[in-house]
């Protein structure tokens, strides 16, 4: 513990903002065994150390989370509207389905086109059956080779 | 795109930046006057750090640097809201429970004095005085945290001490 003169002009270094950390500390010890030292020293450390003490009362949050976190409140709205847009988009299109040109009101017409529609199908169920007995001929030695 | 954390920044991390919260609060407190608007504004300082995990290490010292960060993000939004600079919250001053009730009066109206005149601090002088006096910084790490030259620092606290000391005296003389 240094002496009283070491102290006083410590105290008086501290109010010319000409002191070491370690020195205020050696002048907060002092004043607190001695306070009539320099009363406004001693008031104005002891408010000081009390605010020391104040702290944040919210949880520390990592911040690799917050971000995603705070991404994600950022971008939301967006999401919601891009939802929103492509639930109208396929509404949309299930409406088209329903109204499209090939339904028919008159049931002859109606029979017509189906009429159509087989024999275009039977046209090329016969063509590919063309095709693919001719391609069964030429595999056909291989099948008596192995059989 | 940011990469998953590693063990080492997540060490470093926790290690050296998390316990500073309480500090950077103080600080973002001193500068908003608001608790809730300084806690967001540990949360960024947070986000923000981490974000520059990558150059940690050109950091002379992350303490400094978060506090620097902190000053900052608190005075811009301190701007965008227009916000008047107050002082900590009446609790924070609260004198010993041991103290006698006479005691108690005098501490109070001591800490009421020194708040007082503390709010009327130029904004430099402030922020000079808290992290001096209670943040304990070095007038070299203060220069750095301010990007000010170690000189005005010195200045600074010295004024910020006479005004204080000033007002003290002359209020209970008053008194």
């Amino acid at each position: 513990m240094k002496d009283k003169q070491d102290i006083e002009d410590i105290i008086s270094r501290y109010w010319d903002g000409d002191t070491s950390l370690e020195e205020e500390a050696q002048m907060r010890a002092a004043l607190q065994e001695e306070s009539s030292l320099d009363p406004a020293a001693l008031a104005l450390t002891t408010f000081f150390q009390k605010e020391k003490q104040v702290q944040s009362t919210r949880p520390l949050e990592i911040p690799a989370q917050a971000k995603v976190r705070s991404l994600w409140s950022r971008y939301r709205a967006l999401a919601a509207v891009l939802v929103v847009a492509l639930g109208a988009f396929f509404f949309l299109q299930q409406g088209n389905v329903t109204s499209t040109s090939d339904t028919f009101q008159d049931p002859d017409q109606a029979f017509a086109e189906v009429v159509e529609a087989l024999q275009f199908i039977s046209g090329k169920m016969n063509s590919g059956m063309t095709t693919a007995g001719s391609s069964l001929e030429k595999v056909q030695p291989l099948d008596d080779i192995f059989n | 795109m940011n990469r998953p954390p590693t063990e080492s920044h997540r060490a470093v991390f926790d290690r050296e930046i998390a316990p500073l919260k309480d500090k950077l609060f103080r600080y973002a407190m001193r500068i908003l006057g608001d608790g809730p608007e300084a806690e967001d504004v540990v949360q960024d300082v947070l986000i923000k750090v981490w974000q520059k995990r990558e150059v940690w290490q050109d950091w002379n010292n992350i303490e400094a640097m978060c506090m620097t960060i902190t000053r900052n993000l608190a005075i811009d939004r301190s701007r965008s809201k227009h916000r008047m600079v107050k002082d900590l919250p009446d609790h924070y001053d609260e004198p010993s429970k041991d103290a006698t009730p006479d005691q108690l009066t005098e501490a109070k109206d001591v800490m009421g004095i020194i708040k007082q005149a503390m709010s009327e601090l130029p904004p430099k002088q402030k922020e000079v005085i808290h992290l001096r006096e209670v943040e304990g910084h070095t007038y070299n790490e203060i220069a750095d945290i301010l990007d000010i030259p170690m000189s005005q620092v010195k200045i600074n606290v010295h004024r910020a001490r006479l005004f204080l000391r000033d007002r003290l005296n002359k209020e209970q003389l008053e008194g």
